[in-house]
């Protein structure tokens, strides 16, 4: 910023306060004089007034450029008239051409008079205007598009945090807001809305309405300018939006004619061609090009830009153009491109007329190149759809569908699974099912149901050989851990050996900790030969209830409550020859030869369980803790029971045609998708 | 200090319940008692859970939720059973019979599903875990012993084929031995764990 | 009542190893740059299901196992109290609270405990409800069944089996692939593992189960773990050696 902010320098045109070293007004761009002062000139130190403004220039006097002051104030008065009378031509008035320019163009005559020097410069100029004007206007309409948006942004924001709240008469904040921008407006804007003083305000707003109160809110957050340019554009062009304009609001609105071709707005929006050199009024070498008559007659001045360097773009967001009063600007203008054009002489004019044609076949050009982009961006298709103040830059239009694609992801699994999974055919399923269903079915009902005097297991055994040993009067301990489901092979095993231990005259002594063997273990009582009852006790705890009664002691002071329950509790494996566990979970086994069975290292135990278990329980018989087991088939003589051997086996040569099936499927795909990874190689 | 007295608690209650398995006939009463408690107390929390259960099935019912007709007929069922249990006592006959005659065939029925989850299983597994050590082991190991076991071989006649299936039949001592080695280390660690009082972190 | 025999003094000698080995590893642990040993990958699907059960705001499903306190009793069930502390403290602000299931009442109300101090912890005591973790069953079968229907449910993220389990538990993993719903099993029976590995579900095999380490949390514990089990098997595997050379050289009997 200026070093000397607190010394402002008022416009001379439009009284607005500039800072310091502006040398255009913030807001009519009116090319602020005084900035320097000439000895000459403005040695009383008078206000500034648009003429003394030459004395800017006179300073170039004293450049290098311009060395004989005195050969070129000589050569003025005779060749500077026609120029004069140019200038006043075009002009309209009959001032007085400066000392100072009446030099310059002295100068000119006498230095270049082919105008070589000045063609030489400006074809430079516009060809690097030329080649820079894409990058540079790119780069503007970027810089303004982010410009909007971000004051769109803030306008939603407040609008949307406001847009719930009503004052005392029910006009919403929002609306409140709006018409203290445009208070001017105001009568339009009640007229436009009817409901406005109604609690349901917000219910009875039109599309129209909307659009319009938009409208005007653009025009008023933005340049004056652009709203300027908006509302002839749209009125111009956009026939939808020029519908709902009233002549009321284009009277209230201020009158700036901006060159057909003008606009700031990215034409994503409207239809309109993208010209993207904003007006430069002060600009001299702009106002040069802004001579041509018939194009300011048709469309205003030409205040097509060609900004040269990004310097100028910056100089241009600083000090935005200002549009307004663009009438009374021109003669004002006029006057100072006689003051301000520093190459002025008669060829200028020529060439710019040359240039002009050149100017029309860029504009043509700049005017297909925004055809081209309008038809790559999305048309307007419904009012309802067109969103006018949501303007996104190509990158932020990735961001936002991104983040349309996680919200649309929402609910839905991203984490990857753990395992592929693989649809399951549930026909197959069944197929399977079937199968074995059949086989099974047809082994029961045609197959042979005899003993296929299978070898006995060794586990199987040291069991007989064991239980053999038993003599009349010794008591086994039967443990029963078994579930209802598996109830059905286990008493097929433990029934035939229960049996015959009633029949050697074993007293039998069965404990369960699980409360279902209350009942299950009924199947398991051997008959009432021996003429006594024999019932199932149980012990709570489970198994820290049986080492309970076999590790602790009982206390002098008394019974605990588990001694209360359980019958001389703590004498359960004192006075026991044999325990016998029949259980169906490999666990208990296990926990019982390593928690209870250390307790009493001399007592044997032998265990009933089912084919799951036999692999767990083989090394506890390997190292002697068990001394012998029955688990599923143990074969020998008498072992088929009412299973039926055959069709236990039909059942397991399923189970192998599956497994083998199941490999062969595996081999198969590895193999088809080797094929295709080959053909597509 | 609070939250630690818990830990410590059980930790000095682990100590002494291991040193007084270890230093028997000593502390055997003091082994009686310290169990006796455990026994009640995982006896009252079964009726605790068993009692949250119901609670949870009523207010369910109460509510409406979805699914509150299986919530019925679990009330339902346990009421009757706790019923005719408080009337006719546990040790009724006709009771146990009632109850087996529901049980069996229902659990019965869910192990029978096992054949089929097996059958299914083994078809698949190639498929999820693909071909590793561990699949083409368990391949071959579960297609050898059932063949084994499918009894036609003639062991019997044959001394050699005897010997060599008894031998082949032994291998899974091998490696049971060491899973259960290995199971009962971390199982010893992690009880230790508890025993002393190790603090889980939790971040 | 019985005296200290050869069983007992070896057991007691084991007891004082690990307990000698576990500062050991704590103590090289603290001062060690070695890279950590890698967790078993059954406790990083563990969190991963959990992170997928926030995201998706499903119901995320905690079977506990039969075993702890009595009828199964299970070596180590409290494992999986442990990895329920370790998700309860993570989901405690899910759209849809977690579910855990047991099948034991011991464990069940240890359960219940666990899951109300993770939301005393998370200052969410209102968002408790007793409902959230419930007793399956008094036995094993009746877990089984108590569980099947819930994972027929819709909104289910996941389940995470972890505790002591029977074999014929794989038709809860049956049912939970029939369902989609990505299953994690974390056993110490050796039985349920092997039934388990036919399955699609991610499993622990061995003594994995006993080094619990879901996320950052209980990572020292799981790293002093499992450098004290590997010294461990290799003394154990160097005593069998010994022992059988001895053996077969006639010196031990």
């Amino acid at each position: 910023m200026s070093e000397l902010a607190d010394q402002l320098r008022t416009c001379p045109n439009c009284g607005q306060q500039n800072a310091m070293h502006s040398l255009k007004c913030i807001r009519c761009g009116e090319v602020l004089e005084d900035l320097f002062v000439f000895d000459d000139i403005d040695a009383d130190g008078q206000e500034p007034t648009p003429e003394s403004i030459s004395g800017v220039l006179a300073s170039l006097n004293e450049n290098d450029l311009l060395t004989d002051q005195t050969e070129t104030e000589s050569s003025d008065t005779t060749e500077s008239q026609p120029i004069e009378g140019d200038e006043e031509g075009r002009s309209g008035d009959a001032s007085q051409t400066p000392d100072w320019l009446e030099r310059v163009r002295e100068r000119t005559r006498k230095e270049d008079p082919s105008g070589e020097m000045v063609k030489g410069g400006q074809a430079m100029d516009k060809r690097r205007a030329a080649g820079e004007r894409s990058q540079v206007d790119q780069a503007f309409d970027e810089v303004i598009q982010r410009i909007r948006e971000q004051s769109e942004k803030e306008r939603k924001k407040t609008r949307k945090m406001e847009t719930n709240l009503v004052d005392e008469d029910g006009v919403p904040e929002w609306l409140r807001r709006i018409r203290e921008l445009h208070p001017a407006h105001e009568q339009d804007a009640k007229q436009v809305l009817t409901g406005s003083q109604d609690e349901n305000f917000d219910d009875e707003w039109t599309d129209e309405e909307l659009q319009e109160l938009l409208r005007r809110e653009i025009g008023d957050e933005y340049n004056p300018g652009e709203q300027t340019v908006f509302t002839n554009l749209t009125s111009s062009n956009n026939p939808e939006i020029a519908e709902d304009q009233s002549e009321e609001e284009s009277e209230s609105l201020p009158k700036y004619e901006i060159p057909r071709d003008f606009h700031n707005i990215p034409d994503d929006d409207f239809d309109e061609p993208d010209n993207t050199k904003p007006t430069k009024p002060g600009n001299p070498e702009l106002l040069d090009k802004n001579e041509d008559p018939p194009e300011t007659d048709n469309e205003g001045p030409d205040i097509e830009a060609e900004p040269e360097t990004g310097m100028e773009v910056q100089n241009l967001l600083e000090t935005p153009p200002d549009f307004e009063d663009e009438e009374s600007e021109q003669p004002e203008e006029e006057e100072n491109e006689e003051k301000f054009s520093i190459t002025e002489s008669d060829q200028i004019e020529n060439e710019l007329e040359e240039h002009a044609d050149e100017l029309l076949l860029e504009r043509e050009e700049s005017e297909q190149a925004e055809d081209r982009e309008k038809k790559s961006l999305k048309p307007l298709s419904t009012e309802e759809q067109v969103v006018p103040d949501l303007l996104l830059l190509r990158d932020q239009r990735d961001r936002a569908q991104v983040l349309t694609n996680i919200i649309e992801q929402e609910g839905h699994r991203t984490i990857p699974v753990l395992h592929e999974k693989n649809r399951q055919s549930k026909l197959g399923r069944l197929i399977l099912a079937l199968l074995l269903l059949a086989g099974v079915i047809i082994s029961l009902v045609l197959g042979p149901g005899e003993d296929l005097n299978l070898p006995l297991s060794q586990p199987a055994g040291a069991l007989q050989e064991k239980t053999a040993k038993l003599q009349t009067g010794d008591v086994v301990l039967v443990v029963l851990d078994y579930q209802a489901a598996t109830s059905s092979e286990i008493e097929e095993l433990a029934k035939p050996v229960l049996d015959a231990l009633s029949h050697q005259g074993v007293s039998l002594r069965f404990v369960t900790s699980q409360p279902v063997d209350l009942w299950l273990g009924e199947e398991l009582l051997p008959s009432n030969d021996t003429g006594f009852a024999v019932k199932i006790e149980f012990i709570p705890g489970g198994l820290l209830g049986y080492l309970t009664l076999t590790a602790g002691s009982s206390p002098d002071w008394g019974m605990t409550p588990i001694e209360r329950v359980v019958s001389d509790g703590t004498k359960l494996l004192d006075e026991t020859s044999l325990v016998m566990i029949i259980s169906d979970s490999p666990d208990f086994v296990r926990n019982w030869l390593e928690q209870i069975s250390p307790w009493h290292p001399d007592l044997p135990t032998l265990a009933i369980s089912t084919s799951l278990s036999e692999a767990l329980i083989l090394p506890y018989f390997e190292s002697g803790q068990l001394s012998g087991f029955l688990a599923g088939h143990p074969g020998g003589e008498g072992q088929n029971q009412q299973a039926n051997q055959r069709a236990w086996q039909v059942g397991m040569l399923i189970m192998m045609v599956v497994l083998i099936l199941g490999m062969i499927t595996k081999a198969e795909a590895d193999a088809a998708v080797k094929d295709e990874g080959h053909n597509h190689a | 200090m609070k939250d630690r007295q818990a830990v410590v608690i059980a930790s000095v209650s682990g100590i002494l319940f291991l040193a007084a398995l270890f230093f028997q006939p000593i502390t055997s009463s003091y082994l009686n008692v310290v169990l006796n408690w455990a026994i009640v107390l995982t006896a009252i929390t079964l009726l605790v859970a068993i009692s949250n259960l119901v609670i949870t099935h009523l207010r369910y019912i109460a509510v409406g939720r979805r699914g509150f007709l299986f919530s019925l007929v679990f009330i339902t069922a346990f009421a009757a059973t706790f019923v005719f249990g408080i009337l006719r006592g546990s040790d009724d006959i006709q009771y146990l019979r009632w109850i087996k005659a529901i049980q069996v065939p229902l659990e019965s029925a869910l192990l029978g599903l096992l054949a089929l989850v097996m059958m299914s299983a083994a078809i698949k597994i190639f498929r999820v875990r693909g071909w590793s050590i561990l699949t083409v082991s368990f391949g071959l190991s579960a297609l050898l012993f059932l063949f084994l076991n499918l009894g036609f071989l003639p062991i019997a006649q044959n001394s050699t084929l005897f010997v060599v299936v008894s031998t082949l039949q032994r291998l899974p001592v091998v490696g049971a031995r060491g899973l259960l080695i290995g199971a009962a280390l971390g199982a010893v660690i992690a009880a230790l764990r508890v025993l002393f009082g190790q603090v889980v972190e939790n971040e | 009542m019985s005296n200290l025999n050869q069983t007992d003094i070896l057991a007691v000698v084991l007891i004082i190893l690990i307990i000698f080995l576990t500062l050991l590893a704590a103590i090289l642990a603290k001062r060690s740059t070695n890279k950590p040993l890698q967790t078993p990958q059954v406790f990083d699907g563990i969190d991963t299901l959990m992170h997928r059960s926030s995201e998706e705001g499903k119901t995320l499903l905690i079977g506990l196992g039969e075993g702890l306190t009595g009828l199964g009793t299970g070596i180590g069930d409290t494992t999986g109290l442990m990895v329920e502390q370790f998700l309860m403290s993570q989901v405690v602000f899910n759209d849809e609270p977690a579910h855990s299931y047991s099948a034991d009442g011991g464990l069940a109300c240890l359960s219940h405990m666990v899951v109300r101090g993770a939301y005393e912890d998370a200052m969410a005591t209102e968002l408790f409800r007793s409902d959230h973790n419930q007793l399956a069953g008094p036995g094993p079968f009746a877990g089984i069944a108590a569980l099947l229907p819930e994972l027929a449910r819709d909104d289910n993220a996941g389940l995470v089996m972890v505790g002591s389990y029977r074999p014929e538990s794989i038709l809860i993993a049956d049912m939970a692939e029939r369902k989609n719903v990505p299953l994690i099993f974390a056993s110490g029976s050796v039985p349920a593992q092997a039934a388990f590995f036919v399955t699609e579900a991610e499993i622990a095999l061995g003594e994995d189960y006993y080094l619990p380490a879901v996320g950052k949390s209980n990572q020292d514990y799981s790293q002093v773990s499992s450098k004290v089990l590997n010294w461990l098997r290799i003394l154990i595997a160097a005593a069998l050696v010994v022992a059988a050379v001895l053996k077969l050289s006639g010196v031990l009997p």
